[in-house]
């Protein structure tokens, strides 16, 4: 085994439930239905199982691709860098404190205006999580594989973002190309901001 | 908190698997190879996302099995430090609070990353009167209940008994006349700090040629502490951290 590179992508909480969503919908299939899922090791079935029930206890439960894409499009000239926006997406802030906690240096770099702004974005583009029943794990489930087939290019771009963002809609990428745009990303924007590129290259140093 | 993650490797597909299309097979050998896996370094994966390129399948001598070629990237549970994650408190001991995902139960929170002036209530029964004496702090529920003292003790960690509403030790932070608690299965908002790999090594057999090879196993994993291969280090010492019903 060999690590060729580490990490190619970011995921949202929202790629990663879909991913493991339609990677069970295609076992499925191929194992014609029903009694497939015995063959299944236990460690995979273990560990989707648990990622999905934390998942769905958060807030991309409610989250589609056109929400992503509207935050992310809206979000393009408001100067959150990549991972900020990704952290927004996965935490949803409904407040200021919230929001505050996941941004850099928040103080220095954003007005109060335009943190309220920031946070209108969520509000307006973001679904409000409703209280957590059972049935939403249902709906979602039932909801996605109609549209399985151009899910994982649509998915992709939803983190190609900046330039990306309007393209999302009909981007016909293949794998490799989205990870190369993918890394090129990263590496652009936070090479803008500096603390955040320290704070990623820390994360990088600590496992080389 | 996910990554995608490239990877290259050698995958072997045994003889019962041939009726299945190549790929499949290589799909679920993989699967079953790193699905809920710490692979050192990396974090720990989670499922298959793509496969990349698949080698032909080779036969080696004495081996029934096909050996095929095979790069693919994974799904990968690996927080960048810095990264704001969201879990529930699993447990609460002298060391910290430890957070539970679900899916990955090793996080500690360390008693001086959580707000400033939070203290441990341990229960009454727990503290047996000669172990007392060893605890920087001691204040009896008679005298207005778990209070820190702050005219003894200057550091973060206070250790204060609880009265009898909470029966295990559960972490206490006193924001201004506030006391608020730190219990089991609320959620927690947390940063990363550090990732935490641990190898267990064996020890090699040869220094004791004399000793069965066995025996010497077996102490060695006695021996070995029982840490886990991948943890994380957070903090949750900031506004907006800690429990998030706190901020709402």
């Amino acid at each position: 085994m060999e690590v060729l590179e580490l990490p190619t992508a970011y995921l949202s909480d929202f790629e990663v439930l879909q991913a493991i969503l339609q990677s069970e919908q295609e076992r499925a299939s191929r194992e014609g239905g029903g009694g497939g899922k015995k063959r299944q090791p236990k460690n995979l079935m273990q560990v989707e199982a648990d990622v999905k029930a934390h998942l769905h206890d958060r807030p991309c439960a409610h989250q589609t691709e056109e929400h992503i894409a509207a935050f992310l499009e809206a979000a393009i000239h408001s100067g959150l860098t990549k991972s900020e926006k990704l952290q927004i997406l996965n935490h949803q802030p409904r407040s200021l404190v919230e929001l505050h906690v996941l941004l850099q240096e928040a103080e220095e770099r954003f007005s109060e205006e335009q943190l309220g702004q920031i946070l209108a974005m969520i509000h307006q583009h973001l679904p409000i999580q409703p209280p957590s029943d059972a049935e939403d794990g249902d709906e979602e489930e039932g909801e996605y594989p109609a549209e399985e087939g151009d899910e994982a290019a649509a998915e992709g771009d939803a983190m190609d973002e900046d330039e990306d963002a309007t393209a999302g809609q009909d981007a016909h990428y293949d794998g490799e190309e989205y990870m190369a745009d993918a890394t090129d990303d990263i590496m652009f924007d936070t090479s803008k901001y500096q603390n955040d590129e320290d704070d990623l290259a820390d994360g990088g140093d600590d496992n080389e | 908190m996910f990554v995608l993650v490239k990877f290259s490797d050698s995958v072997r597909i045994a003889p019962a698997d041939f009726r299945k299309k190549l790929s499949d097979a290589v799909i679920d050998e993989l699967n079953k190879k790193y699905a809920n896996k710490v692979v050192k370094r990396v974090g720990l994966c989670i499922s298959l996302f793509e496969l990349h390129s698949v080698g032909d399948p080779l036969v080696v001598p004495a081996d029934g099995c096909t050996h095929v070629k095979v790069t693919f990237t994974y799904i990968v549970f690996r927080p960048f430090v810095g990264q704001i994650l969201s879990g529930r408190i699993k447990k609460c001991t002298p060391e910290g609070v430890f957070v539970t995902l679900g899916f990955f139960e090793d996080i500690l929170i360390p008693a001086d990353q959580l707000q400033e002036n939070t203290v441990l209530c341990v229960p009454r029964c727990v503290l047996a009167p000669a172990l007392c004496d060893h605890l920087p702090l001691f204040f009896p529920r008679a005298h207005g209940g778990p209070m820190p003292c702050s005219n003894i003790d200057t550091s973060h960690v206070t250790w204060v008994l609880a009265g009898s509403d909470h029966e295990e030790q559960v972490w206490v932070w006193n924001y201004f006349d506030n006391k608020l608690y730190m219990d089991v299965e609320n959620r927690i908002r947390f940063r990363i700090v550090e990732h935490v790999y641990f190898e267990q090594f064996k020890k090699p057999t040869a220094a004791t040629p004399g000793a069965f090879p066995a025996e010497e196993q077996a102490d060695t994993s006695e021996a070995a502490p029982t840490q886990p291969p991948f943890s994380l280090i957070a903090a949750a010492n900031q506004d907006g951290l800690g429990l998030e019903k706190w901020w709402q």
